[in-house]
């Protein structure tokens, strides 16, 4: 039995060496999926209240990158958010998203049972869940995404609502009655693999 | 008669008074194209400024950057792979690789795709 126990250990190692490839496989093997991305994607977002001078924006470059596993980036940087009215679109950088110290507005999760496989023509939803940081704060969201695949473009769309509040970002009196409480945030994004 | 006159006088007061009013409200957005360039570098010089942490000298001045073109968009271009550059317009007739100088506002960095990016470009040469 002495004797066996070397070879024992050596098959052992044998077996320790196959899960270190197959980890290492699996590892490249993720590095290798398969990434939609576009750096020209769009956000709109409007606070308007009826009777008063619509508040409202878009960005026409935001950034954003799926993963085949369901994983989900975007990236807005937020000078990019383009108002009718220029005063407007400087008291919202200077004032409220001040974005000269918080440039950006991130968002990065996950859709739910996502398989790129899956996509067709047809539009088809899923969960998004995921975290909205910006102006230093972050915030949980979970939202419905439309999906739809044509030609290898995904076409992602969503849209939820986010408060002010949940983002220390502090409206004052004088305009609270102008501008809504709650943010009504749409995106469109056009994935595309040549990237 | 001087009735007459103070509401000559306190029309004219009024009436300036909302003419700098809607003025200061409805102001011109800045127009990037008419503005001269702060900063005139290349793509990667671009970049240099958010590495060394300088990005207060960029962010939302009038740039002009210098590059070939890497990449074509509906509405955007990318330079030398670092900077992206979209337009209020849709774009064409562009070639891969060809040189260009372009101008336009400084938005940021992203860190997605490590690019500088700047939006209401327009075409120097």
């Amino acid at each position: 039995m002495g004797v066996r126990r070397p070879f024992r250990k050596l098959k052992t190692m044998k077996k320790n060496i196959f899960f270190l490839l197959l980890f290492i496989f699996t590892i490249s093997f993720n590095y290798a999926q398969e990434r939609f991305a576009t750096k020209s994607g769009m956000i709109n977002f409007e606070a308007s209240v009826p009777s008063f001078e619509e508040v409202k924006a878009t960005h026409n470059s935001v950034s954003a990158i799926l993963k085949s596993n369901g994983d989900f980036a975007s990236l807005a940087l937020v000078r990019g958010f383009r108002f009718k009215v220029a005063l407007m679109e400087e008291h919202f950088n200077e004032s409220y998203i001040e974005s000269s110290k918080y440039p950006k507005a991130t968002f990065s999760g996950k859709i739910k049972d996502f398989n790129s496989s899956e996509l067709s023509g047809v539009q088809k939803d899923y969960v998004l869940l995921g975290t909205v940081s910006m102006h230093g704060k972050e915030k949980k969201i979970e939202t419905t995404v439309n999906l739809k695949e044509i030609d290898n473009i995904i076409y992602l769309t969503t849209s939820f609502t986010l408060r002010p509040e949940d983002f220390d970002i502090e409206i004052p009196s004088i305009v609270s009655n102008k501008i809504a409480e709650e943010i009504n945030i749409s995106t469109y994004f056009e994935l595309r693999t040549n990237f | 008669m001087s009735k007459k006159l103070k509401f000559v006088v306190l029309f004219f007061f009024l009436f300036s008074g909302t003419y700098f009013l809607y003025n200061y409200l409805y102001q011109n957005h800045r127009n990037i194209q008419l503005e001269k360039a702060e900063v005139i570098v290349s793509a990667e010089g671009l970049i240099d400024f958010f590495k060394k942490n300088e990005s207060e000298k960029v962010l939302n001045k009038t740039l002009e950057v210098k590059g070939l073109i890497t990449e074509i968009g509906s509405k955007s271009l990318t330079i030398d792979h670092k900077v992206q550059c979209s337009f209020n317009f849709e774009i064409k007739d562009f070639k891969i690789d060809q040189k260009i100088t372009v101008k336009g506002r400084c938005i940021g960095f992203d860190e997605l795709f490590e690019i500088a990016k700047i939006d209401q470009s327009s075409i120097i040469k």
